[in-house]
């Protein structure tokens, strides 16, 4: 059995999806959280729950929604579960209706009865599953309740099939009818699509396009003429009148389904939002919450710990696990393996989970409590000005944790020529790797500035993204920028949400470490530790040190043409935090303190600087790049973008420093 | 001495594991250290067939000027 | 009248919708918003940035731009 999960945006389908499955997939509150679709296998083992980014009709504008109405023609579910919004019933009826003519098996689960009841909102569960001749099961996917009943519900052999079908008059039935003799050879709902090409659904008509038996011609002759007269009697187009009509229906049920006992007046949401998206604080709240991350990041909780860590790191845990090998005798290479190789790179790169945890924790809590949204919409008037919208904003914000879920969340940007210059300028944002790198350099050259430094370099970052968007527009089509986003209300984060998300992320960041990191740590250490004279040579005249001395004038305009920076740079294309681990090894020297110390010997204040901001430039890294391919959908547009990042890094690096010089840093 | 072999073995044979698989799987367009896509790998090739609609998806118009 | 013509938290009916562009309607509709229901023009960002509405029980943001193609009647 597979069951497809659909229902409008931010109504709880993921949070469901995770109930029902015991998976934890990514839950936010705004619109575009889940851009793929997403497989898990139902508890007791009864079938297969695939979670479908929201899609308002069937009729798809952006890119995620094209997934989901995919998804749905590719034919392969048996049933569908549709997640409907208690507070917000009207509209989300709409895909209901829509769902129903598809003729699959289908059950509702009314989603947020929480809300609904705070707001006043009373529902008739029993009524509206009469009216809509489909079973309905109220839930709180959110705690949990009730989606035990929509397990029993699946774990029951026989599904009830809805027979629910709306007149739409006289002249529209006519012609599903002369479209649905056409259709005889598709296996799909007849009638179902005759009324999704009648509203003018693009994906649907691709796929009818595919099936050569059907006269295609005819049909549009048919929607044409139906056109044009629904355009002289009612004055207005096809789809408006399929849609007035469905809202009628709509509004009839929920007549006799809803009791609205209160209005509230001036709730929660509105005073939050009263102050957020203020006319003047706006963008300074904005930019002091991003500050206030960073100095809880850096200065007050990262750090310290991170600190503590390091010194276990380099001093007990080494003097420790170095006695223990010299007790069995272990040889030199193997002690230098373990202590300069293992211990110093993927232990340099482990001491910044407690910053990872940190920024993690309040990414997550923006996500979750719908400030997201609220984003956008303060930051839409200077996305403007950069050829994009606000909700471009967004893949960036996300792009702070990791670039790869950004350039995806691109999805749900509704015109193309925006989505693909978001996606161009993803890779621009710091992501948490590139934190790594300047908690090292930040921590040794500015400690006591250490949030403004690194604010300092995200901001960089979101500036240098914009300038480019801007560049790149001229270069594209011009089309008619738009910009509409739901605000939903704010929530009180979930503590199970914000924990397992948080959780989630570092845990990421440990396997990382602690597997590909890990590899790439004992292959730079060899390279570091053999030479052409043989094993155990002076570092500097080891393999690495002479393949990589050929970087080292390339980048030294910049101000770091060492060929550790060289070595370090090299190893960060593959991933960002492999800068650390590989700088800890190419500068570790025995009984020369910590990584911090030498590195502060070896680079000046400018330099570092310098070093971070190309680190933060200069490539996507090796995951990100097939993710910008499967998005642009050409090998050119992706060199494209991996060889701009290097030539912007090199450019501003090259300004930053020379400049930064004169000035007599 | 045994000891250090069966070490050294462990190690590099670890090391070679973790890169072949980190190299596969970035092929993929996914990343250790991101929750997406996690639950496909249950089920492989049902991410892979993602939907491209070109209906109208612009070109650069001239996008080699590096 | 315009909607952007509202004082910041006035409610008015929506006469027309059709002077928005095609993609902007579509996305109205989505989200409930047609001819008949009730908007209240809760504020707007500076620069000509985006306003903030509210219909049927939920927040939206749009473009000015859009916005002032809105024609509604003051309930
Ligand atoms: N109050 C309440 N909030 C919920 C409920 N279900 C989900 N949420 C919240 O709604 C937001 C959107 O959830 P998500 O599962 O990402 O929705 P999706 O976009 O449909 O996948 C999250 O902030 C959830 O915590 C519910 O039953 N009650
Ligand atoms: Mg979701």
């Amino acid at each position: 059995m597979e069951v497809a999960l659909l229902g409008n945006p931010n109504t709880g389908k993921t949070s469901l999806f995770n109930e029902l499955t015991g998976s934890y997939e990514y839950v936010g509150n705004w619109t575009g959280v889940t851009v793929d679709k997403k497989v898990g296998t139902l508890k007791k083992q009864i079938g297969q729950l695939i979670d479908l980014p929201g899609v308002y009709a069937l009729n798809p504008i952006s890119k995620d929604e094209g997934i989901a109405s995919q998804y749905l023609l590719e034919n392969r579910c048996t049933s569908t579960l549709n997640i409907v919004d208690a507070s917000g019933l009207s509209r989300n009826l709409h895909l209901t209706i829509q769902l129903l003519e598809f003729g699959k098996p289908l059950v509702i689960g009314l989603n947020m009865v929480d809300v609904a009841k705070s707001r006043g909102i009373a529902i008739d569960v029993h009524q509206l599953s009469e009216e809509l001749n489909v079973p309905v099961l109220p839930i709180i996917a959110r705690t949990g309740k009730g989606c035990r009943d929509i397990l029993d519900y699946f774990s029951l052999e026989n599904q009830h099939v809805s027979h629910f079908s709306i007149d739409y008059g006289e002249k529209i039935e006519k012609a599903i009818e002369n479209i649905s003799d056409l259709l005889h050879e598709e296996q799909l709902n007849h009638r179902w699509l005759a009324l999704q090409l009648l509203q003018g659904n693009q994906i649907v008509l691709d796929h009818i396009k595919t099936n050569k038996g059907i006269d295609l011609e005819r049909i549009q002759r048919i929607i044409q003429e139906l056109d044009k007269q629904i355009e002289e009697v009612e004055k207005c187009s096809l789809a408006r009148a399929i849609y007035s009509k469905r809202k009628q229906i709509i509004n009839d049920i929920l007549e006799k389904v809803i009791t609205k006992e209160k209005n509230s007046d001036r709730t929660f949401t509105d005073i939050i939002d009263s102050i957020v998206t203020n006319k003047f604080l706006g963008i300074p709240i904005f930019l002091s919450i991003m500050y206030f991350i960073f100095h809880m990041t850096f200065n007050w909780i990262g750090t310290p710990v991170s600190d503590w860590l390091d010194g276990f790191f380099s001093g007990s845990l080494s003097e420790w696990i170095g006695q223990g090998l010299q007790a069995v005798h272990a040889t030199p290479f193997i002690r230098a393996l373990i202590l300069n190789g293992l211990i110093a790179g993927v232990g340099g790169v482990i001491v910044f989970v407690p910053q990872m945890i940190v920024l993690f924790f309040f990414i997550s809590l923006i996500e979750d409590s719908g400030y997201m949204a609220r984003v956008a919409l303060v930051m839409d008037r200077i996305m403007q000005v950069a050829g994009l919208n606000g909700k471009s904003f967004i893949p960036l914000v996300i792009g702070f944790g990791c670039n790869i879920p950004g350039i995806m969340a691109s999805r749900s940007i509704e015109q193309p020529k925006e989505r693909l210059i978001t996606v161009l300028i993803t890779p621009l944002m710091s992501c948490s790797a590139r934190l790594a790198v300047y908690s090292l350099f930040a921590g040794a050259f500015f400690a006591e500035y250490q949030a403004l430094v690194v604010l300092s370099l995200y901001v960089l970052g979101v500036i240098l993204a914009l300038v480019m968007a801007k560049v790149f527009s001229f270069f594209l089509k011009h089309e008619h920028s738009v910009f509409i986003v739901e605000l939903p209300p704010y929530r009180v984060p979930n503590a199970k949400t914000l924990f397992r998300s948080t959780w989630d992320k570092s845990k990421g960041f440990v396997k990382k470490a602690t597997t590909f990191i890990l590899g790439g740590t004992v292959v730079i250490w060899l390279l570091s530790y053999a030479g052409p004279h043989g094993l155990n040579v002076n570092i500097d005249q080891s393999f690495l040190a002479l393949v990589c001395g050929y970087i080292a004038p390339l980048v030294a305009p910049l101000g770091f043409g060492t060929w550790q920076a060289g070595t370090a740079l090299v190893s960060g294309f593959l991933a960002k935090e492999a800068v650390v681990s590989t700088m800890s090894i190419v500068y570790h020297a025995p009984h020369s303190g910590t990584l911090t110390g030498v590195i502060s010997q070896a680079f000046t204040p400018l330099q570092a600087y310098t070093f971070m901001v190309f680190s933060l430039l200069y490539i996507p890294c090796l995951s990100t790049v097939p993710a910008i391919y499967k998005e642009v959908g050409t090998r050119k547009l992706t060199w494209f973008t991996v060889m701009y990042c290097v030539a912007l890094a090199y450019i501003v690096s090259l300004v930053i420093y020379q400049v930064g010089r004169l000035m007599g840093f | 001495m045994l000891f250090s072999y069966i070490f050294g073995i462990l190690i590099f044979g670890y090391a070679a594991l973790t890169i072949t698989r980190f190299i596969k799987k970035s092929r993929q367009g996914r990343c250790a250290a991101c929750a997406l896509q996690k639950a496909c790998e249950q089920k492989p090739n049902t991410c892979s067939n993602i939907v491209q609609i070109q209906k109208n998806e612009p070109q650069l118009i001239r996008n080699q000027h590096i | 009248m315009i909607l952007t013509e509202l004082k910041k938290g006035e409610k008015a009916t929506i006469l027309n919708l059709s002077g928005t562009t095609e993609l902007v309607q579509q996305r109205l509709l989505d989200l409930g918003i047609t001819e008949g229901e009730e908007v209240c023009y809760k504020c707007a960002l500076p620069f000509g940035g985006p306003c903030m509405l509210e219909v049927c029980g939920q927040c939206i943001g749009l473009r000015r731009r859009e916005a002032k193609e809105i024609q509604v009647v003051r309930t």
